[in-house]
């Protein structure tokens, strides 16, 4: 098994993983993906990243500031929980600037973990409501004050 | 009535119908959907479902407890590589349920019976 690191952004670019670069998988609308690049998570699997989904990802206006950081979010992310809708999506959670809140969804097929989507959210989803309790978090980065996003 | 547009990746799907630089999406316990607000005026400009062929259900069933009283006109579809304008009267001057229901039955219902067929064979 693979030792996950946390990485910094221009680490954490160069360590995508691009051996199945070109390879698809069907996704659960039953569209094709072309996979571009995996990174390693601190939960120990790979994820991937897919043309369809950064192009995706590119039309809207702030997460696609972002589309570059998408292996560092990843990679070194603050939080990651699973959604309180669908246990199986992890989604991965990092500030930037101290002001912007990225979330990005991850979702499975047969163990096979790949990005859904990106998006600025206000707070970390179902903390508030009680849908999520902090002994639900998949991973907590050391340092990183969650309660300022509840 | 708001003109809206639906996008669709995959599983993900985003109803807007408002004009934002910056759609913030926050869970504000509408069930199945993440609500869009413009991140300056905090109007609610679109809606998202992060999994829509897993979540319908229950968007469906939020919606008759909590129902969203507004009504749209489906514009057009943006598939990712096409972008098909729309002319179907059942999504035009529509509540949010009628457009969820149509989506399903257009886009997601052959996966559901695909995969029951499987299961039967």
């Amino acid at each position: 098994m693979e030792n996950w690191q946390p990485l910094n952004r221009e680490q954490a670019l160069a360590a995508r993983d691009f051996s199945r670069a070109g390879e698809t998988f069907i996704d659960h609308k039953g569209q094709i993906n072309e996979i571009l690049y995996s990174i390693l998570t601190p939960l120990g699997y790979h994820a991937y990243v897919s043309s369809q989904r950064l192009q995706y990802i590119e039309k809207h206006p702030i997460a696609s500031k972002h589309k570059n950081d998408t292996p560092y979010i990843l990679n070194n992310p603050d939080l990651v929980t699973p959604n309180y809708e669908n246990p199986d999506t992890h989604i991965f959670y990092k500030v930037f600037n101290g002001t912007q809140l990225l979330a990005t969804p991850v979702h499975v097929i047969n163990e096979f973990r790949y990005i859904a989507t990106m998006y600025e959210i206000p707070h970390i989803k179902g903390l508030k409501q009680g849908l999520i309790s902090h002994n639900m978090f998949l991973y907590l980065r050391g340092g990183f004050k969650w309660k300022k996003w509840k | 009535m708001e003109k809206m547009e639906i996008r669709f990746c995959g599983e993900v799907i985003e109803f807007i119908f408002g004009s934002s630089k910056r759609i913030v999406f926050g869970d504000e316990s509408q069930p199945g959907l993440e609500i869009g607000r413009d991140k300056k005026s905090q109007k609610i400009v679109a809606f998202m479902c992060l999994d829509f062929p897993y979540l319908y259900n229950r968007i469906l069933q939020g919606l008759k407890v909590k129902p969203i009283s507004r009504r749209f006109s489906v514009e057009s579809v943006d598939e990712g590589d096409t972008v098909s304008p729309i002319c179907d009267p059942r999504v035009k001057n529509a509540t949010l349920a009628e457009i969820v229901q149509w989506v399903w039955e257009k886009y997601y219902a052959h996966l559901a019976q695909e995969t029951a067929m499987e299961v039967a064979a």
